[in-house]
């Protein structure tokens, strides 16, 4: 995912993916598209949350000069 | 000892000593001034040696001061007053504390007059740092900022923090090992900013930190303002109304770790979050980010599970039709088959009704026809009947007629008979049985056979 979606934009995904479930409107053909879109999600959530992003960290750094 | 006058007869008169000593006397023979319960503000507090040095101040409303007296706190009851001191508020005697001191005055010759503290009592000071805690507080609440930064939203992963904090203080050091090393191994960016964090320099210096992390607002998630290292010292630069509005209204979360376990300040109360030291801090982010990993897991969970259980149910659904296809098509067919038995039985009552209508017609009909035939028939005889007579008529007419082309047909055909035509004279000439009729192809010597009406004779051609 190249977009520049925020640790918060991708739990509201979420939470609107299982809104839709719960719903009782989804119908079998969505699920797959539901349940790949989540494993993406999950992926660039633990990507945010445990790998260093060095473009961050060098901005940052750059501050301090 | 005497002095002379200009006019000769000396004053009597004293020394200075003398007179300072009387002074001294003075001053400790009156009750009001020994063991005495003064309230005043502290100025130029130091200790040296071990006795605490300051100058009682009083300043009236318009901030002039107009009282001012020397006090000392001798080494012999500094260690007391002090631990006294600390215990009831967690703050060193400092300068700018207003007091309520025990002790009495005296007045040495060469020093002069002083105060000799000889006991405190913490509640007044308390009282008063409660009072202008009280005082900051209760401006930001009319000006309406009081709750404002504790309504900025803090992201569900801070990671990006703008560390405000003395460089090298062991409070900034414990916070750093404390996030980077967490156990989960989540990734922070905590970048410091560095800051006088005591004194009256306080405010403007952690004032004009947070005025960079304006200037750099895109690049943070939030601010964490930090300070202490469990000893107890001067926090009353953090009670200031200049610093405590700009944290109120500062556009990010504040989150802050500036005292200890029972200690309080302004910011404590208007911070977006407040713990109790800077480890606390660090505690509260690594927390913070475990929710929101567990949220986004639980969420993803739950995804997983339900479409689990969707395509399970849909199965068992799948396999319920499968089963009872068999079925239904047996109870459709007996259905069918039961409406077939149905229509066979009314096959020949439809059948013999539908044959004797058809029979009813027929009689019908056949006396229409025999009411009508006669007359048909006779019709048909009467015209029958006219037929016959034209036709005999023009039968007639055309045999007549036939015949008499017969007569003269047989009439011309027996006057141009030959037999008719050598009646009359002529003969017949033939050459090799053929007919001549023409004299030049007969050629002298040649052979011809002359027929007359009776006889033939047969010549040579000259």
């Amino acid at each position: 995912m190249s977009e520049q979606l925020s640790y918060a934009s991708a739990i509201a995904e979420l939470e609107q993916i299982v809104a839709k479930m719960q719903s009782d409107n989804c119908d079998i053909d969505s699920l797959s598209g539901y349940t790949t879109r989540a494993m993406e999600l999950l992926k660039y959530c633990k990507q945010k949350l445990f790998t260093t992003d060095e473009e961050v960290k060098k901005c940052l750094e750059s501050l301090n000069s | 000892m005497s002095a002379h006058s200009f006019f000769g007869q000396p004053q009597p008169a004293m020394t200075l000593s003398q007179f300072a000593t009387a002074i001294g006397n003075a001053v400790r023979m009156s009750p009001v001034l020994q063991g005495a319960w003064v309230v005043a503000e502290l100025s130029d507090v130091r200790v040296s040696g071990g006795h605490c040095y300051m100058e009682l101040i009083e300043k009236n409303q318009a901030g002039q001061t107009v009282a001012k007296l020397r006090a000392t706190i001798w080494q012999s009851r500094f260690s007391y007053i002090r631990q006294k001191f600390i215990a009831a508020t967690g703050r060193e005697i400092m300068t700018g504390m207003k007091v309520l001191l025990n002790g009495s005055a005296s007045h040495h010759t060469l020093y002069g007059l002083s105060f000799s503290v000889n006991d405190i009592d913490p509640s007044y000071t308390l009282g008063d740092m409660e009072r202008l805690r009280r005082e900051i507080l209760m401006r930001l609440h009319k000006e309406g900022v009081i709750g404002l930064n504790k309504t900025r939203v803090m992201p569900p992963a801070p990671q990006r923090i703008a560390v405000i904090s003395a460089e090298g203080a062991a409070g900034y050091g414990d916070f750093i090992n404390h996030l980077l090393g967490n156990q989960e191994e989540f990734a922070f960016y905590p970048v410091l900013i560095p800051a006088v964090m005591q004194g009256e320099k306080t405010s403007a210096s952690v004032r004009d930190a947070l005025d960079f992390v304006i200037r750099t607002i895109d690049m943070w998630d939030c601010v964490a303002i930090l300070r202490g290292g469990g000893a107890t010292t001067d926090l009353n630069g953090f009670d200031d109304y200049d610093l405590a509005r700009a944290v109120a209204t500062f556009p990010l979360p504040v989150v802050v770790g500036i005292g200890h376990e029972r200690d309080r300040t302004v910011l404590d109360e208007i911070a977006h979050t407040r713990m109790k030291t800077p480890t606390a801090v660090a505690g509260f982010f690594v927390d913070t980010l475990r929710a929101a990993y567990d949220k986004v897991r639980g969420l993803v969970d739950y995804v997983a599970r339900y479409s689990t259980d969707r395509l399970a149910g849909e199965a068992r659904r799948l396999a319920n039709c499968e089963g009872m296809i068999p079925a239904l098509a047996e109870a459709r067919l007996a259905g069918a088959r039961a409406l077939l038995e149905r229509e066979l039985t009314r096959i020949p009552v439809l059948v013999s009704a539908r044959i004797s209508r058809n029979i009813t017609s027929l009689d019908n009909y056949a006396s229409l026809l025999k009411a009508l035939a006669p007359r048909q028939c006779s019709r048909n005889a009467e015209r029958l009947s006219e037929l016959q007579n034209r036709f005999s008529v023009a039968a007639d007419g055309a045999l007549k007629r036939n015949a008499a082309r017969v007569d003269a047909l047989a009439g011309m055909v027996s006057v141009l008979s030959p037999d008719n035509t050598l009646r009359r004279g002529y003969s017949i000439t033939r050459v090799d049985g053929k007919a001549v009729t023409d004299a030049s192809i007969l050629s002298p010597g040649q052979r011809i056979v002359t027929c007359f009406r009776h006889g033939d004779i047969t010549s040579v051609v000259e």
